[in-house]
C-alpha cells in the first residue's frame, strides 16, 4: 500500500548545509533510497551533483542502504556528506 | 593477547598522555610508533584558519574509529592499537588524531600506524569544516587521501 507521506530525513557535512540538519519530503512511502535520492536532486536541483556523488552513503539504524533498499513507513534515513578524519 | 583503544575525545586530546598509556599497555614490546594529526595554520590557499570544526555523528563515528582499530590490529603484528579522535571545536595548533600501535618488532607497528591515519583520513565518520577569514569551506579526502588508502587492498 503506497500514500503521499512526509518523510523525515537527516543531513550532515555539506549536504546539512542544503538541506538542514533535518528536513521532511513529500513522498510516496514506502520507498526505495533511489526514488528519495531522485526526489531529493527534484526538490534541490543545486543539489543534484553532491547527491550523485557515489562517496555519500545513506543508512537507516547505523546500516548503509543501497539504491534498491526500501525505507519503511516512519523510519528516519541519514544522508552522509563524504566523511574524513585524521 | 592484542588489546584495541578507540576513543572520541569532545575535549582537549592530551598526545602525551596517549603515548604513556600506549607505552604503559606495551610492557614487553619492543616498538612503538604514533602519530599525531594536528590541525593547521593555514588553508591550501594559505589562508589563515581560525577554527577546524569537526562534526561527528552520534553512533557512527565512534563505530567507524573502533573499526578501523580492530582491523589494524587484526591485520598487523601488534600488541596494542591505541586511537584517539578528537571532536568539536579545534585551534589551529591542537592536536586532532592520536594513532599508534605496539608491537614486538618495529615494522609491524610502523606499518600500523601508517594504515590507521590512511584509513581515518578516509573512512573516520567525520566532517570537517574550517573556517576562517574568508568564510567556511568543507574539507574532504583529497585524491592522493584515496590512492593512499587504495595501497592497502
Amino acid at each position: 500500500m503506497f500514500a503521499e507521506a512526509q518523510l523525515k530525513i537527516r543531513s550532515y557535512g555539506k549536504l546539512a548545509d542544503l538541506f538542514g540538519a533535518e528536513c521532511e519530503v513529500s513522498m510516496n512511502a514506502p520507498c526505495t533510497v533511489a526514488a528519495l535520492r531522485q526526489q531529493l536532486i527534484e526538490n534541490h536541483p543545486e543539489a543534484a551533483d553532491v547527491l550523485r556523488d557515489k562517496r555519500v552513503r545513506v543508512v537507516l539504524a547505523d546500516v548503509v542502504m543501497q539504491d534498491q533498499d526500501i525505507i519503511p513507513r516512519g523510519e528516519v534515513p541519514e544522508f552522509l556528506a563524504p566523511v574524513s578524519g585524521g | 593477547m592484542t588489546t584495541v583503544h578507540a576513543r572520541l575525545e569532545s575535549g582537549q586530546l592530551n598526545e602525551a598522555a596517549e603515548l604513556a598509556e600506549l607505552v604503559r599497555r606495551a610492557s614487553g614490546d619492543g616498538a612503538i610508533v604514533s602519530f599525531i594529526g594536528i590541525a593547521r595554520s593555514e588553508t591550501k590557499h594559505l589562508e589563515r584558519v581560525e577554527k577546524l570544526v569537526l562534526l561527528h555523528h552520534e553512533s557512527l563515528t565512534l563505530k567507524s574509529l573502533e573499526q578501523i582499530a580492530f582491523d589494524a590490529a587484526q591485520r598487523f603484528a601488534v600488541s596494542h592499537v591505541h586511537v584517539v579522535h578528537r571532536c568539536g571545536e579545534i585551534q589551529p595548533g591542537q592536536p586532532i588524531a592520536f594513532a599508534g600501535a605496539s608491537a614486538p618488532h618495529r615494522r609491524a607497528a610502523f606499518e600500523a600506524a601508517d594504515y590507521l591515519m590512511d584509513r581515518l583520513k578516509t573512512e573516520a565518520v567525520f566532517w570537517k569544516r574550517e573556517e576562517g577569514s574568508s568564510g567556511a569551506s568543507w574539507i574532504e579526502p583529497t585524491e592522493a587521501d584515496y590512492a593512499d588508502r587504495g595501497r592497502w587492498e
